[in-house]
């Protein structure tokens, strides 16, 4: 909560203050959109509705120094949400109310939310009337349903900022927040630190007090501390079968503050220290709005106070505070043997360790030897050592022991100071948890006497058992059912029955009632007249009549026979009941005569109700035989007019049925005239296509028959037609055949030709040139000629395709092929850089052969592969220099390549 | 012969020389080699000289050494290896 509050913090020249801004609206109206715009600069055409609220922050700086940090709620606006709202704008600094200016009622519920605000929300919240999509209205001025003239007069009388905004196109956006932030009171919150512990300790008390109850969730995560206390005290002394918290429900409701024992006054105190702190200091009421919540808060917490300091109200004792609020603090002394020592000794200027001070001083090992002692010297030595180890030992179990009950002690009332220690040392301290929890009993059987008498049983810790078969089971119950059912169901048919059953109940009753005292009573009337001190000792066992043997002729109650009218019965009842208790009281002779009156009277009326009765009764008898008759003339009437009816109706149905007949008659004859007709046309309609059928297939057969005559008489004439042809056909093959020769003759010719000038072109050209065309004409030439087919095949492609080089070529080549060769010459077998090397050095100096030199070495092959070529015999040249090896050849190999395809060619052309 | 009527053919297909220039050929790429190996070994000597001899002069032979060593057993290997008759590969 403090957070919310704005911050300005003056640090050097800046100001930085924080607000808490919320937005409200309708729904749709673009309120996450301006947000949207605001802090991210962004803007979504389908933007999802918000859920609950979305929270967003913003810093804008208002000039150089100052900086306001929007702390922004952006609030649903869906009618489901609006529970809600009161959450998000409690405390806010400034509220933006949302509408639309597309839409009528979204004004309506803008000034509805200003209402709400103006009056629920802060004080001096600054509202802020925002009309959005603005962009929809500057496209079509038509669309807008609230003008600007009607908003701002509305702000105006309201008191709020206002400005018609666009989420989409971000007109305005930034205006009306940095109207809001420079509308914001910066000056008024003055430099303090608003995070500081007494002052949320305050606020939370306040607001705490304002939303008891009925406060929404997220609030009471806000004062969690507060407010799980009692639950937790609840349910830890449930747990531990505590009568005293647990099982007392207005306890629990009407005052949790109590429940929860120490922790809750610690809260409050706390509260109240810092809220006086602040509250009695006169400039407070400067920033009064921030703070009216606070002071409502600080009356209530000051009720809050009173009702803590004292634990109930009933007590009379004086105040005494169940803890204080740390260990450290010097608050009132709390109750308990334990507290008082540590109490005293706080107050004790020298403090002084626990041991000294509590063990007494019998106990206390005179570790210190007097004075005296020390100056006599030498004979004590001997004597200490054997107790010393004693003492010592003494003194340290007494110590641990005054220690640890000390500590015992204190942490059990610690135990009962604070909450989370006592769940530590009822956890772990042994015995602990009983010692805490006979002191809580204690104390509550201190404060509720009453009640603590009263649930006193509880604690017996008894199991209560519960029969297996107690509860509700699926089954029906048989047996017991039946005979209710025969009682309830049977009275109305046989009332008699019931009545007889009732009255034997009753002259049952009463006949043995009286008849129990008596047999006491006869058996007692012997002693009792031989000695009536003994009678009158044993007089209070049994009854008392039994004084009275001689008057033992008791009113015999009444049994009338005829008493079967409820009125007698009632009688008879009454007047035994009399008779029982005259009996009882002995007054049988004072009674007797009355009552035999009244049994009289009785007996009389009930013979009168006999006679009665029977008058009634005759006279019911002949009413009936009365009705008797009359009914049965009734209904032999009914009979007769029941018979005529039946008769008149069948003679009806009988004639209904003969019409109904011959309609069915007639339609069915009709019917099969129908089929009949129907039939035959069928028939007719068969018979005419069978000749329709007949008529075509002889026409067929016509047809064919000419067919067959007219191709008999073709083939005669058409074959002296075929005889002519062939001779024509023999005499063109003559004339082709003689066409043919002219033509090999030609052809040979061509191809004289064509060779003549594949050899010339060969022979002519200084530079290899490709001979490809006039090879491919020779070719056509020559097309079935076999031996030219075979000697252009046997030309090295690529002898055509590039052409052949000239001798003189050759021998250019071959001298220059020979050099390297020569630079070769020399090398071994397997020849490394040296050899090559030196290869390369000598064949320099070796000597030049002349002319057919004879020898098998590369100079001498050389040599004569020179002469040969210079005479003209390519053959013999490359067949010497096919006699070379090794490097040699290989440096030789594509000049031996050129010399064979030259080869080649010249033998082929020779062939021809 | 000018040279410029053999040269087309030669062009089309530069990766096989003419035979009498085989061995040429591989001179040229011997010297090469052994000019930028031992470049290579001498500099690298020279660094560690710097570096880690305390700018002796020998490592810088060394190196030079090497580079020339190296070279020298490539060419010879491959003069070797082409007078050779049998299976030679031969990477693309």
């Amino acid at each position: 909560m403090a957070a919310r509050a704005p911050a300005p913090v003056r640090g050097g020249n800046t100001r930085f203050a924080q607000f808490k801004l919320v937005l409200l609206g309708e729904s749709a109206v673009g309120k996450s959109s301006l947000v949207l715009r605001f802090v991210k600069d962004q803007f979504d055409d389908y933007r999802e509705s918000t859920i609950g609220a979305a929270f967003l922050t913003q810093t804008i700086s208002l000039d150089d120094t100052t900086t306001v940090k929007f702390e922004i709620w952006d609030t649903a606006g869906q009618e489901r949400y609006k529970s809600l709202a009161p959450m998000y704008y409690r405390n806010a600094n400034c509220a933006v109310v949302v509408y639309d200016i597309t839409q009528a009622s979204s004004l309506d519920k803008a000034k509805q939310w200003v209402k709400e605000l103006q009056r629920q929300a802060n004080e001096n919240i600054i509202i802020a009337l925002a009309g959005n999509k603005l962009d929809l209205v500057t496209d079509q001025p038509d669309k807008r349903a609230i003008s600007t003239a009607d908003a701002e007069a509305y702000a105006k009388e309201a008191g709020l900022l206002f400005f018609e905004t666009s989420a989409k196109t971000s007109e305005n956006v930034r205006e009306l927040f940095t109207a809001i932030a420079k509308k914001l009171p910066l000056d008024q919150a003055g430099p303090r630190n608003p995070r500081a512990g007494g002052r949320a300790g305050v606020e939370l008390r306040a607001e705490s007090a304002g939303t008891q109850g009925g406060g929404p969730a997220f609030e009471a995560g806000d004062y969690c501390i507060i407010a799980p206390k009692p639950w937790r005290g609840a349910l830890r002394a449930r747990s531990k079968n505590v009568p005293a918290f647990s099982d007392d429900a207005p306890y629990n409701i009407t005052n949790p503050t109590t429940l929860c024992r120490s922790t809750q006054p610690v809260m409050l105190r706390a509260s109240i220290r810092s809220s006086r702190a602040i509250g009695y200091k006169p400039n407070v009421t400067s920033a009064a709005r921030q703070w009216h919540a606070l002071q409502a808060g600080r009356a209530i917490s000051g009720q809050t106070r009173s009702y803590a300091d004292k634990p109930s109200i009933a007590d009379s004792t004086p105040v005494v505070l169940p803890g204080s609020a740390s260990a450290s603090t010097n608050e009132p002394p709390p109750p308990g043997p334990v507290a008082t020592s540590l109490n005293s000794k706080a107050a004790s200027p020298t403090p002084s360790t626990p041991s000294a001070s509590t063990i007494p001083p019998q106990n206390v090992p005179l570790t210190p030897p007097p004075p005296g002692k020390t100056t006599s010297g030498s004979p004590p030595p001997p004597s200490p050592p054997p107790p010393k180890p004693k003492r010592r030992l003494r003194k340290f179990f007494t110590t641990l022991l005054l220690l640890s009950t000390l500590g015992f002690g204190g942490g059990v009332y610690y135990s009962r100071v604070n909450d989370n220690f006592h769940d530590f040392f009822t956890e772990y301290v042994p015995f602990g948890e009983e010692a805490v929890l006979y002191f809580e009993e204690k104390e509550f059987r201190k404060r509720f006497p009453t009640i603590g008498n009263r649930i006193r049983p509880r604690d017996t810790g008894e199991q209560v058992r519960i029969p297996s078969q107690s509860g509700v089971s699926w089954r029906v119950s048989e047996d017991t059912s039946s005979s209710r059912h025969a009682n309830a169901t049977k009275p109305g048919q046989k009332p008699a029955e019931a009545v007889a059953k009732a009255e034997s109940d009753h002259s049952k009753a009463p006949t043995e009632a009286p008849a129990k005292p008596n047999h006491p009573v006869a058996k007692e009337a012997a002693p009792a007249q031989k000695s009536p001190e003994a009678v009158a000792f044993v007089a209070p066992e049994v009854d008392q009549p039994s004084r009275f043997p001689p008057e033992v002729t008791r009113i015999d109650p009444i049994n009338i026979e005829d008493a079967k009218e409820p009125l007698v019965q009632d009688l008879v009842k009454i007047i035994n009941d009399i008779i029982a208790v005259v009996n009882a009281d002995n007054e049988n002779s004072k009674f007797s005569t009355t009552i035999g009156k009244a049994k009289d009277e009785i007996s009389k009326v009930g013979s009168k109700v006999k006679s009665l009765k029977a008058a009634i009764e005759e006279e019911a008898n002949a009413k009936v035989q009365a009705s008797h008759a009359e009914f049965d003339k009734a209904a032999q009437e009914l009979v007769k007019r029941i018979e005529s009816e039946m008769a008149s109706q069948e003679a009806r149905w009988k004639e209904e049925y003969e019409t109904e007949r011959q309609k069915l008659q007639q339609t069915y004859e009709q019917k099969l005239k129908a089929e009949i007709d129907r039939a035959n046309e069928v028939n007719e309609q068969r018979l005419r296509n069978e000749l329709l059928e007949q008529a075509v297939e002889m026409r067929r057969k016509f047809t064919a028959e000419v067919k067959d005559r007219v191709e008999e008489e073709r083939n005669s004439r058409l074959g002296k037609l075929s005889d002519l042809s062939n001779t024509v056909n023999e005499l063109e093959k003559l004339t082709t055949d003689w066409n043919s020769v002219v033509d090999a003759n030609l052809k040979t010719q061509h191809l004289h030709v064509a060779v003549e000038a594949v050899r010339a072109n060969l022979e002519k050209s200084q530079v290899p040139r490709p001979f490809t065309k006039e090879l491919a004409a020779l070719k056509e030439i020559a097309s079935d000629d076999p031996v030219v087919n075979a000697a252009i095949a046997s030309i090295n492609p690529v002898a055509y395709q590039r052409g052949i080089p000239s001798p003189a070529q050759l021998i250019d080549r071959f001298r220059r092929v020979a050099s390297e060769v020569r630079k070769a010459s020399l090398l071994p077998e397997d020849a490394g850089v040296a050899s090559h090397a030196s290869s390369l050095v000598l064949s320099k100096l070796l000597f030049k052969k002349k002319g057919l030199a004879l020898g098998d070495d590369v100079e001498s092959i050389l040599t004569r592969t020179e002469v040969l070529l210079e005479e003209g015999d390519l053959d013999g040249a490359a067949r010497e220099m096919n006699g070379l090896s090794g490097w040699a050849k290989t440096l030789s190999r594509d000049w031996l390549g050129e010399v064979r395809k030259v080869l080649e060619v010249q033998q082929a052309l020779d062939s021809r | 012969m000018p040279e410029t009527s053999v040269a087309p053919p030669a062009v089309s297909r530069p990766s096989k020389p003419v035979s009498e220039a085989l061995l040429n050929e591989k001179w040229d790429h011997c010297l090469s080699s052994l000019l930028i190996r031992s470049s290579l070994g001498l500099s690298f000597g020279v660094v560690f000289s710097v570096l880690l001899f305390k700018r002796r002069a020998w490592p810088a032979f060394v190196g030079l050494g090497f580079g020339a060593g190296r070279a020298y057993e490539e060419c010879n290997s491959s003069f070797l290896r082409s007078g050779k008759e049998g299976v030679r590969v031969q990477r693309p």
